[in-house]
């Protein structure tokens, strides 16, 4: 679920960081740029692990802050495809699923309908899908309940900040009409199935 | 940015809790963490790191990887959710001696390092989920294999 990625990068530190030793004011600033954001192509950057080579700062004229070539290790959650992981239903829709692991952990987790079991069916009215093992029995995907999936596909999409400004100022708009308001795009979301022996809800393997 | 190495190596959910715990401990976060205003200017009283979104997300880390994820605990009422809450992962009992024991033992089986990792990630408790972390875990293994392979799990992440 998680890997360690080696990074390089030119630092910044401005001058009322001066006070602090260099590995921790560095390490300051990549947390600040790098945690619980989603590094493009790569996966949720957790925490900076370890750092492997700092330069020396060096100055720009007309810049009163340091520039640092550092070559870092990054904490990510980057689960590979194939991987079985369990998070917990947050939303059903005919679509799919919505799945999210703790908090603000990871929450772009969606099982679309055709990668569900065969004989699965949505119900409107219960907001639920059903698995229809038999005749008889009827295994319901209830809202937070804990599930099991596997992972089939992550897609990256590049959110750009003007775009996300964008957003907010429609959503924004909306409120003020009382329209539905729609989400933005994740920039990393997980595709998941539910398909083989010992997914869907942990209950029900137990 | 200039990314050298996308994957330099893998990381078990043991090692990242034991990572991110001693990172809470380092900085003297709060486990619980801060939600009044009263409470973040007790922290920046006492001079703790402040990092809002390095200590959100380590704090939910550390939560979602201590959580039991193969029990539910109580289904239907409301106070199934307090007890699932208590319920700790298999991997907060492990230490660094009993995780490489845990290691060397699952070594002995003919196990690719995925599975292995997916293992000591998930600690299988039954048969099925196994099978679902292991590709043709029957035509691979036989019976007792597998059956020694769940007690192994079970043996180092029993609750005491």
């Amino acid at each position: 679920m998680f890997i360690l990625s080696k990074i390089k990068e030119l630092v910044r530190v401005p001058p009322d960081q001066f006070q602090r030793k260099t590995a921790f004011a560095v390490t300051h600033q990549l947390n600040t740029k790098y945690a619980n954001k989603v590094i493009p192509n790569l996966g949720l950057c957790i925490s900076v692990y370890d750092l492997l080579e700092v330069d020396e700062g060096q100055l720009k004229p007309g810049d009163g802050a340091t520039y640092t070539n550092v070559t870092f290790r990054a904490l990510i959650f980057k689960p590979f495809v194939g991987e079985i992981l369990t998070g917990w239903i947050t939303n059903c829709n005919a679509n799919g699923m919505q799945v999210t692991l703790k908090g603000q952990m990871f929450q772009d987790i969606f099982i679309p309908a055709n990668m569900l079991f065969d004989n699965c069916y949505f119900l409107p009215n219960e907001s639920a899908w059903v698995w229809a093992m038999d005749d008889d029995n009827k295994l319901y995907f209830d809202i937070n309940e804990m599930i099991r999936f596997r992972v089939e596909q992550e897609v990256f999409i590049d959110v750009k900040p003007s775009a996300r400004d964008e957003a907010a100022k429609n959503e924004e708009d909306n409120d003020e009409t009382g329209e539905k308001k729609k989400p933005a795009a994740p920039p990393y979301a997980i595709l998941g199935s539910c398909q083989t022996d010992g997914m869907g809800l942990v209950s029900w393997w137990e | 940015m200039r990314i050298l190495d996308p994957r330099d190596a893998f990381l078990a959910d043991y090692e990242v809790l034991q990572f991110l715990t001693q990172l809470q401990r380092k900085h003297k976060w709060d486990p619980a963490g801060v939600d009044t205003q009263q409470q973040q200017q007790q922290q920046f009283r006492r001079g703790v790191y402040h990092n809002p979104p390095l200590e959100a997300i380590t704090r939910d880390t550390v939560a979602y990887l201590s959580q039991n994820r193969n029990v539910v605990a109580v289904p239907g009422d409301g106070d199934g959710d307090e007890t699932a809450q208590t319920a700790k992962s298999g991997i907060t009992r492990l230490t660094d001696a009993t995780f490489s024991e845990l290691m060397r033992e699952l070594n002995s089986y003919e196990l690719l390092k995925v599975e292995k990792l997916q293992i000591v990630n998930q600690l299988p408790t039954n048969m099925v989920h196994l099978f679902a972390l292991v590709e043709e875990c029957d035509a691979r293994f036989s019976e007792e294999q597998i059956d020694a392979m769940l007690a192994t799990v079970a043996r180092y992440t029993q609750a005491s």
